[in-house]
């Protein structure tokens, strides 16, 4: 495989002209011009665009074994969120028989590399949801505008199956960092970043590339 | 004028900022902290607004934002309410339901036309002849109402939000606050809410200088941890599970509470007696905030009427403030402090007791009153003996007793009883997470007061610990606080119970003997309680007047149902900020880029063709589908909806969702496939694909793929199959590549040859294309040599460049939705939902051959097999017109008419670039489906149009579906 990924933000990103970089194959917005996003990081929030990070999911009754099989450790509770081996991602449980795996921001999971076709007790799939990184004081506000759920006090280092700003989202809040990640269908990424970033915007926050936040990613 | 009395009087303002503002066209000065009906109140305006029906002139009466006299509107904003709008330098309004200003509105000689306008006139004066009943109903709009809305107005986006808390506490008086200070106290965390600028309630103007009481509540309530307080908002509705919805000036927050402490006090309620409506006259209440809070007087000779100590408590602090008091009126069966009593008698105030205010004597015009006539009560229900005692004065301050504010808990599913001892409604059945404080409770005491807040927040704790409260709480007085009957009965009318609708005592009276005995009949006939303020100061007294009327005990009537929202809430609040979600596919951007104009399809935004300089619509869609016939095409087909099924059953799961038959398809090859419902409707189709024994991968239609993977989701689990079914709907884009190049162009991309032996019709290969990982299926919907190629969605771009790159010397262009469309037509594919409706089984539309009735069960299997035993009722067929029918075509759903009848419709049409003349599809009855046969199609421009049965496809006879 030679061609170049592309996050379904790629042209909203553009159109904000960043310097762009690489990261695992994919052009990602690195920093915007402007040092809003700097500034707003610490007073206010920021929201980047991660989507180069690959995902898969995995569901049916051999799940588990599947992912055993592929060198990951699930975690056995119902919405919680594990480490993969030396950090390379993490692995959650998202349904009683459905698992999502995101690679780290520092090398690709080595289950990105195993063959897609289904056992018949697994169905592996490869995933591009739109995933974006939400990090800052303004976070609980950007939440309370858009989710009906109180996840920063209830559903910590939870994975929470939603709606916000009126669509389907995955959310994982992690306190340790006050990040908070989202993951929705790809064909609403545009939306959802652009209406995101409105309310952050008007809560004094900035889109922000990769550079500022890739740390919180690890 | 803005005349204020001295400090301390007017702890609501400061004196050192005056605001400029104007009202009905006249500029005046007030202070920042006023509001509009107070600044306005200082400068000496007596007619802040008219009735709603009469135009009669109203002032200040509740100052509680519970009445509806004085509602203003500015250029974009209408029926805001002077008693709680701030006034701002700038602020220009004018009152509503007024021609001309307020002050001299020319529409007041309604006030003539009463007597012609009894309870229920509308309904018995205009109901024939019902031809006029339009004229009727635009004369009535516009001599009567509120204010007119801007429908110019831009959108306003607000930031609506959530929130979260253990205990929500509504009011921010004494009870309020020493309910959330014990409940924060005990470790919850407590939101607590108040519509007023400041917290402490009624501390800031009842029971004398209690700023320290005040003070150590609010610093209790603010040092404590996990408090939320928030001022100048109001908790609008109270809803299942304790949602409740608080609007402010900017948003509107849905907060769920784990429980609730309603401390919402009681509304004051108004003597009713002949003119008690005219500017002048006003609660006891209203008085108070007036002296206190705003430094004005409400009047300059006072007389007030009451039955309870606040009243007589009202009077002394008017007097001490300096106005006159003419005299105070305490009504029969008051019970009240002789205390009081006497600190007035000290004062040299004349007492009237056990009297009643037979009638307000008008001022010149009514915008103000000259004076009260005292006298002795007469029974209930009967005019009373005169003539009474005159007093001159211009302002009459009423203190009937209270009526808790109780919306919210009933909304919330609680009850209230009336109390006898009390003589009002108070709390009787409370939800298990709610509970009630202060004078919400009937608690009016405020050493009482703020027990009773501290127990119900005790109650609270325990509710959210699950365990008992250790202390009771305190007993209600059983002296009563309201007067049983405020009501004066005068023949002479006017008597208004409710100010918002101007029904007088007599409107009640009437409905009731029309019949209207039961309250909440009697609220729908009279409108009693339908006005801005809801009957906040009204309904007691209706069913008062109702009990009274049918000789029954107003115990055993129960209060109309309380809806939301207890406040207007503005739309714009309520609208947020209109998340309105759209679809992208992942080459949106290039799409953009290239000049496509974009259609919505469902929720996507997708090409509906590019724009080619100044070239039209039709000439663009025209261009692009030569392009495909004579060279190449290419499409986003990312909105496609892409399924696979895995599993040992399979197989059995398609042959049973599907009407076709899978077990011989051979790995590699597809199928054409459709859907239907249980009723034998066609839903939806595409194409099926085997992947291996066990994996399938399938397409369904933009529209119907999430309902198509969400059936298939429920059946797997119904028919308890050994299936996976995943959704790669956005995960997978698809491109299709049509047209006589474009076997060039892809073999351009990827490696190998391209051709019928690499790539036989009908099949699907992986492959690598532009280097990405792809399914390429060999299929042929717009074009008998197409390509579906379906990459990972971040891919997507990467290919679609890299096929445009590699195909623009072959004439490889994209075409957009129209093209697609035109072209399929000229295929003699039908589209789902376009040429089928939520009735068409599929023998209408020629699909026979997709149905295989010998096989096992099936969805739809049955009523399939019912209606292939009938005849049909009508048949699709491709039909063409005459290359001279001139532009505009029929559009779809124009009509087949024989002999006048309707015989059926058309479903698709376009003037084919490659046949040079009309084609399309329509359902025609069967005996005109003959090839050959004519029929007529009615025009949208009403001609008749000849068109001509023509089998499909129409440019070739070969490529149908696979």
């Amino acid at each position: 495989m030679t061609y170049t990924r592309h996050s379904t933000l790629h042209g909203a990103l553009a159109h904000r002209k960043p310097a762009w970089g690489t990261r695992d194959g994919m052009p990602v917005a690195m920093r915007f011009t402007s040092n809003a996003a700097e500034n707003a990081l610490h007073t206010s929030i920021v929201i980047a665009d991660v989507s180069f990070l690959r995902k898969r999911s995995v569901k049916g009754p051999g799940a588990a074994e599947w992912l055993n099989s592929s060198g990951v450790q699930p975690p056995l509770d119902l919405f919680a969120v594990a480490p993969l081996h030396n950090n390379t991602g993490i692995v959650a449980r998202v349904g009683r028989t459905e698992y999502f795996v995101e690679s780290g921001p520092d090398e690709s999971a080595p289950i990105m590399d195993v063959e897609l076709a289904p056992s018949p007790s697994a169905h592996p799939m490869e995933r591009h949801d739109t995933a974006l990184l939400a990090v800052g004081p303004r976070v609980p506000d950007l939440l309370a505008q858009t989710c009906g759920l109180n996840i920063i006090e209830e559903f910590p280092d939870r994975i929470v199956l939603t709606r916000m700003a009126a669509v389907s989202a995955m959310l994982l809040y992690r306190p340790d960092t006050a990040t908070l990640r989202v993951w929705c269908d790809p064909s609403f990424g545009v939306y959802l970043f652009e209406a995101l970033l409105q309310i952050a915007q008007d809560l004094g926050g900035a889109a922000a590339g990769v550079e500022a936040i890739e740390p919180l990613l690890r | 004028m803005n005349k204020r009395l001295a400090p301390p009087y007017g702890s609501w303002i400061d004196r050192d900022r005056a605001i400029s503002f104007r009202f009905d066209g006249k500029a005046h000065q007030g202070f920042a902290g006023d509001t509009l009906s107070t600044a306005l109140w200082a400068n000496g305006v007596r007619v802040l607004g008219r009735s709603f029906k009469y135009h009669r002139p109203r002032g200040i009466w509740s100052l509680g934002d519970s009445d509806s006299n004085c509602m203003v509107e500015d250029e974009r904003n209408t029926n805001l309410r002077g008693d709680s709008l701030p006034i701002a330098d700038g602020l220009d309004v004018r009152a509503v339901n007024t021609t001309g200003a307020a002050e001299s509105d020319r529409m007041r000689f309604f006030e003539w036309l009463a007597p012609f306008m009894p309870v229920g006139f509308y309904y018995k004066a205009f109901h024939t002849p019902a031809s006029l009943f339009p004229t009727y109903e635009r004369f009535i709009r516009r001599a009567a109402g509120l204010g007119k809305v801007n429908a110019t107005n831009p959108m306003i986006h607000t930031p609506k939000d959530y929130d979260y808390c253990d205990v929500l506490v509504v009011g921010a008086g004494p009870a309020g606050l020493a309910a959330a200070a014990a409940a924060g106290e005990a470790g919850h965390t407590v939101l607590v809410v108040d519509r007023q600028p400041y917290a402490g309630g009624s501390l800031w103007w009842r029971h004398g200088d209690q700023s320290k009481l005040r003070e150590s509540l609010t610093q209790r309530v603010i040092n404590t941890p996990n408090m939320k307080l928030r001022l100048n908002t109001t908790v609008a509705s109270l809803d299942t599970d304790n949602w409740a919805a608080l609007v402010d000036d900017t948003r509107l927050t849905k907060v769920r509470a784990k429980s609730v402490i309603l401390a919402t006090g009681a509304y004051e309620q108004p003597f009713i007696c002949r003119y008690n409506d005219l500017p002048g006259v006003m609660l006891s209440s209203a008085a108070v905030k007036l002296v206190h809070l705003y430094g004005i007087a409400p009047c300059k000779a006072a007389v007030v009427v009451t039955a309870n100590t606040d009243g007589l408590r009202a009077a002394l602090e008017l007097h001490d403030a300096g106005i006159e008091l003419r005299g105070v009126v305490i009504v029969r069966g008051a019970h009240i402090d002789p205390d009081v009593v006497s600190a007035l008698q000290k004062r040299k105030i004349s007492i009237h007791q056990d009297k009643v205010v037979y009638e307000v004597l008008p001022g010149p015009g009514k915008k103000s009153i000259s004076g009260v006539v005292v006298g002795s009560a007469a029974p209930p229900g009967t005019p009373p003996s005169l003539p009474g005692t005159s007093i001159v004065c211009d302002g009459l301050i009423m203190a009937a007793g209270y009526s808790p504010v109780d919306e919210l808990l009933r909304q919330r599913g609680g009850s209230t009883r009336y109390d006898k001892a009390l003589q009002q409604f108070v709390p009787d059945e409370l939800p298990p997470s709610v509970f009630v404080a202060g004078k919400a409770n009937g608690m009016y005491d405020l050493s009482e007061r703020i027990r009773d807040g501290e127990t119900a927040a005790e109650e609270a704790v325990a509710f959210l610990n699950a365990c008992a409260p250790s202390t009771q709480r305190p007993m209600r007085p059983s002296t009563p606080q309201s007067a049983a009957y405020p009501i004066v009965h005068n023949a002479e009318g006017k008597a208004f119970v409710d100010l918002d609708e101007d029904l007088q005592v007599h409107d009640i009276e009437q409905a009731v003997h029309e019949g209207f005995e039961h309250a909440e009949l009697l609220k729908r006939y009279s409108t009693a309680g339908m006005g801005p303020s809801q009957g906040k100061h009204g309904n007691v007294a209706v069913l008062r007047i109702l009990a009274q009327c049918r000789g029954i005990d107003i115990a055993t009537l129960a209060p109309t149902t309380a809806r939301p929202y207890v406040t207007p809430v503005p739309m714009s609040h309520l609208a947020g900020r209109s998340f309105t979600p759209r679809r992208r596919t992942a080459i949106h951007a290039w799409h953009e880029a290239h000049g496509a104009v974009f259609m919505d399809a469902g929720q996507w935004l997708r090409p509906e063709y590019y724009r080619m300089g100044g070239t039209s619509r039709a000439a663009c869609i025209e261009a692009e589908a030569r392009n495909v016939r004579t060279a190449a095409g290419m499409i986003d087909l990312g909105t496609l909806g892409k399924i696979e099924v895995s599993g040992p059953d399979a197989v059995a799961f398609l042959e049973r969702t599907y009407t076709s038959r899978f077990a011989k398809l051979a790995v590699g090859k597809v199928r054409y496939a459709i859907l239907c419902d249980e009723s034998g409707v066609l839903v939806d189709d595409g194409i099926v694909a085997r992947l291996a024994d066990d994996w399938f991968y399938l397409t369904a239609t933009t529209g119907g793929a999430a309902g198509v993977y969400r059936e298939m989701q429920r059946n797997a689990i119904l028919w308890n199959m050994n299936v996976r079914v995943a959704n790669l709907t956005s995960h997978v884009c698809a491109i299709s590549l049509a047209g006589p190049s474009a076997d060039t162009v892809l073999a351009a991309v990827t490696r190998g040859p391209v051709n019928e032996e690499t790539y036989p019709r009908v099949s699907i290969r992986n492959a690598d294309v532009a280097g990405a990982p792809a399914r390429v299926m060999r299929v042929g919907f717009v074009s008998e040599t197409g390509y579906e190629i379906h990459v990972p969605n971040d891919a997507a771009l990467h290919v679609w460049t890299a096929l445009h790159e590699a195909g623009a010397s072959h004439g490889l262009k994209p075409f957009g939705v129209e093209a697609q469309r035109l072209l399929r037509l000229e295929m003699g594919h039908i589209i789902i939902s376009r040429d089928t409706d939520a009735l068409t089984h599929p023998f209408e539309v020629n699909m026979d051959w997709a149905i295989k009735l010998d096989k096992d069960e099936f969805i739809g299997e049955r009523s399939l097999k019912i209606i292939h035993n009938k005849d049909a009722e009508r048949t699709l067929v491709g039909f063409t017109m005459d290359a001279s029918v001139p532009d505009p075509l029929p559009e779809d759903c124009c009509l087949v008419i024989r002999n006048g009848d309707i015989t059926g419709r058309v479903t698709s049409i376009y003037r084919s670039p490659t046949l040079g003349k009309p084609i399309g599809l329509a359902f025609v009855a069967p005996d005109q489906a003959q090839p050959g046969a004519r029929f007529t199609i009615r025009h949208h421009n009403g001609a008749m149009l000849e068109a001509t049965v023509t089998p499909t496809p129409f440019v070739h006879t070969q490529g149908a579906h696979p």
